[in-house]
């Protein structure tokens, strides 16, 4: 197989067609969550950071660049824009969130849409409902569940957070019942003091609405980490409730593994599925081919700024690696200089990836198997000699549960 | 009793239509037709029925029905399948059968009632056709229905200003397109013609111009190729007897060109088509294609052309995923657009357009997609709809669409 070569026309293409910025507002926080990808668990990886807070001369070169775009009716650019708020904890710099959305307003073409979110604790919510509200953002609070779930996250002071929010979101759900509909939802971190039924539960029964399920990174941990002791799978755990919990797994619609299991079969194994309708055009291989690992190309999904001015392609990485900056009020891109180190990482794995079983339905972002393992050794890695046994479980399932097969070619057949 | 096992191969497509059962192997082509019978009714139902993994068990009592047993023997005998004794304690033989999974089809999330398409639209974008000017001097009878057929010159008053040229060719450089067609009228009079072709020169993708043989000359086509191999030359010929002079002299003096034209021969009658294949085996032409189109009075000709009869349609050798693009897009559509010199685009050019120049392309695609339109166009209305034959058939073409027709096949189906 021939090296794979991305060009760096298609990685500016990209940053100038994407349709999500992601803004680091805020590096600190009002809690100290045990497992926080910033606490003392994670490697510190932004040695550019000087300041606490994202200022207006970082983020508006960045702003200008897009609002530009808009104007100049670029064929490639999606009819909307996303434009998040992220931390540390956002809601530590507002006066930074509503300078930005006044920037955005004031400036955007007036057909143009921008939909505006924020990624809180939600410690603060109460003080800033009213103008979320009347700006419609989104809202995703963290809250890992109930009481006992939700004791990781702690104030400063090793106080646990939960009865603060909770009081907090109740207040907000009596006074916006229907804004807290359809706008708020809430991201949970699975961990060893949650489950996932309990935690569906606790959403159902308090919200009525299901949480976002997230582990905990693995990737960056520092040498004294406490991260395995906290750690609970998502996989691992449904795997469990199904075992033990069967009617409360079904009750929740929680996902059967069988049906994932067959989804990946099928995307492995057989030539049934297809991604999206350029796949069927042989004069598109530079869009189907499939690069190895699961990572998105840079840019290919959204930007992401942090408040030293790093430009990331998400918010998961890590600042090791930067590609790009924000620095005087220019924006500072060197697009060769991306591709080769792309390239140069997708070479270094393509022949495990083209050993392994798994690569149609891998999920492995490259900046987590780098950090996990050095030598390119990927932690999901299932060599051709494996594959009979997949098959064979794949085969059984198809004989024990022969629905399966017509749900997945039915929902989506 | 003895109970067996039919089998049937993975490739195996099986498709009923009232009077008909055709199953179709993609591996190795073989197709097998078989009347239907209320003997194998039951058999093929549950043969079809997904959950059943392309396995049915049968008994020695089914087979004293000789049109039962000849089923199942004509199925092996076509390598089509295979027979399996049935064991109780073995578990059932499981076969995926030929069911495609395409989570973000179009028509998959309008039933689940989701708007988002979670892809890129212009990532579909393969080739947009750009008419610069519908201005020229010649008065061809047919131009005005030939480019409702194919890449072809027509006439209108328009001209894309250079501006708007651009503006196009900027847009179109942000997206994957590898072919952008240049036609006319006649191109070279575009007002800034030579300027046309210093934009286009900045971008990648393949460039190919169109002019009908009568505008081309080594003058020309020296202007138009320069010294970039991503430029290409498409003659436009109607191989009529009045023409077959010029052409041939065309051809002497254009030989030293060869690798960068393509003649495109436009055959309305038999005449057209005997000269056509003359003039290739006089001048071994090897880049060539031909194009048998309507001209509004020879439709015996494009009957006896282009009207299919079952076995051509069964010479198709299809892949599975072949068969999945039938069953989802039309080929000869997906991905292609037309801008005519009047700022209008079309997905066909023998519907209503589909925007200008000045709507947001994005926006475009995303409502020609959920409108299925004419990439998405495939065998569903009738007569084909119901036609065991319908996912072997080429896509609905230009043809069918100027002649206001569903179908350009001979075969008189039953269908509903």
């Amino acid at each position: 197989m021939p090296n794979i070569q991305i060009k760096k026309e298609l990685i500016e293409k990209y940053f100038k067609r994407v349709n999500h910025l992601v803004i680091e507002t805020s590096e600190i926080c009002n809690l100290s969550c045990l497992y926080c990808g910033q606490g003392k668990n994670y490697v510190k990886t932004d040695s550019h950071k000087k300041k606490k807070h994202m200022d207006w001369h970082t983020v508006k070169p960045l702003l200008d660049y897009y609002i530009s775009l808009w104007h100049s009716g670029t064929i490639g650019l999606k009819r909307f824009f996303m434009l998040s708020f992220y931390g540390g904890e956002p809601l530590l710099n507002f006066e930074l969130i509503d300078n930005v959305h006044q920037y955005i307003e004031r400036n955007k073409p007036a057909d143009f849409l921008v939909y505006y979110s924020i990624t809180t604790n939600g410690m603060l919510l109460d003080r800033y409902i009213e103008y979320f509200v009347h700006h419609n953002y989104t809202i995703a609070v963290s809250l890992d569940g109930d009481k006992i779930s939700n004791s990781f996250r702690v104030d400063k002071s090793g106080t646990e957070s939960f009865d603060t929010l909770y009081h907090i979101l109740i207040n907000i759900k009596e006074r916006y019942p229907d804004f807290f509909d359809r706008k708020v939802s809430f991201q949970s971190v699975l961990n060893s003091r949650s489950n996932l039924i309990d935690v569906y539960a606790f959403f159902k029964e308090m919200f009525n609405k299901e949480p976002l399920l997230l582990e905990m990174s693995k990737s960056r941990l520092s040498l004294k980490s406490d991260i395995y002791a906290m750690y609970r799978g998502i996989d691992e755990d449904l795997e469990i409730s199904w075992k033990t919990r069967k009617e409360e797994c079904v009750k929740f619609s929680l996902k059967n593994l069988d049906t994932s299991y067959l989804d990946f079969y099928i995307k492995t194994y057989t030539p049934h599925f297809i991604l999206r309708y350029p796949d069927f055009f042989q004069e598109f291989d530079n869009v189907t081919i499939k690069l190895p690992t699961a990572t998105c190309l840079p840019f290919s999904d959204r930007v992401f700024l942090t408040v030293g001015g790093l430009i990331l392609p998400c918010e998961k990485v890590g600042c090791v690696s930067p590609l790009g900056y924000v620095i005087n009020g220019e924006i500072d891109i060197d697009f060769q200089k991306i591709v080769d180190f792309y390239n140069e990482i997708f070479n270094k794995y393509q022949k495990l990836c083209e050993t392994c079983i798994r690569t149609m339905s891998c999920t492995n972002c490259f900046y987590d198997i780098n950090y996990l393992a050095k030598k390119n050794i990927c932690p999901d890695y299932v060599p051709n000699s494996q594959k009979d046994k997949y098959i064979q479980r794949a085969l059984e399932i198809l004989r024990r549960t022969p629905e399966i097969f017509k749900k997945i070619i039915n929902s989506i057949d | 009793m003895k109970k067996y096992w039919l089998c049937i191969e993975p490739s195996v497509f099986i498709w009923k239509d009232n009077d008909r059962i055709l199953l179709y192997n993609s591996y190795n082509y073989e197709k097998m037709l078989q009347a239907r019978h209320s003997s194998i009714d039951n058999l093929i139902d549950a043969l079809i029925e997904p959950s059943n993994f392309f396995s049915v068990l049968f008994s020695d009592a089914d087979t004293k029905c000789e049109e039962f047993k000849e089923f199942v023997e004509k199925i092996v005998g076509n390598r089509m399948g295979h027979i399996l004794p049935f064991e109780k304690n073995d578990g059932k033989p499981i076969t995926i059968p030929p069911h495609y999974v395409f989570p973000q089809e179009i028509k998959r999330l309008k039933e689940k009632k989701i708007e988002l398409y979670d892809g890129n639209m212009l990532d579909n974008l393969q080739s947009v056709t750009m008419q610069i000017t519908g201005e020229c001097s010649l008065s061809c009878s047919s131009c005005d229905l030939f480019h409702k057929q194919i890449n072809h010159c027509s006439k209108l008053k328009d001209e894309l200003p250079l501006e708007a040229i651009k503006a196009i060719v900027f847009k179109l450089s942000l997206t994957n397109i590898r072919k952008i067609n240049i036609i006319g009228g006649d191109i070279f009079r575009h007002t800034d013609f030579s300027k046309v072709i210093d934009v286009l020169d900045d971008i990648a993708p393949v460039k190919i111009f169109h002019s009908h043989f009568k505008f081309v000359n080594k003058c020309t086509t020296q202007l138009l190729l320069r010294d970039d191999s991503n430029i290409l030359l498409k003659i436009l010929v109607e191989p009529l007897d009045i023409w077959l002079e010029d052409i041939c002299l065309l051809l002497d003096e254009l030989h030293e060109f060869n690798n960068r034209l393509i003649w495109a021969f436009a055959l309305t009658s038999e005449d057209s088509l005997k000269n056509f294949e003359h003039l290739v085996n006089r001048y071994k032409i090897s880049n060539y294609e031909y194009h048998v189109l309507f001209n509004g009075h020879n439709m015996d000709f494009i009957i006896e052309r282009c009207f299919l009869n079952e076995d051509e349609i069964w010479q198709s050798e299809l892949g599975m995923k072949d068969v999945f693009a039938n069953q989802i897009l039309n080929k000869i559509f997906f991905g292609k657009l037309m801008i005519y010199a009047n700022g209008l685009i079309y997905d066909d050019q023998n519907e209503p357009p589909i925007g200008t120049i000045h709507d947001n392309m994005e926006k475009m695609l995303y409502g020609l997609m959920w409108n299925e339109g004419a990439w998405l166009r495939i065998r569903r209305n009738v007569p084909c709809r119901g036609c065991v034959n319908r996912f072997l058939c080429p896509p609905p073409s230009r043809l069918e669409s100027l002649l206001r027709r569903n179908t350009i096949c001979n075969i008189i189906t039953n269908t509903d």
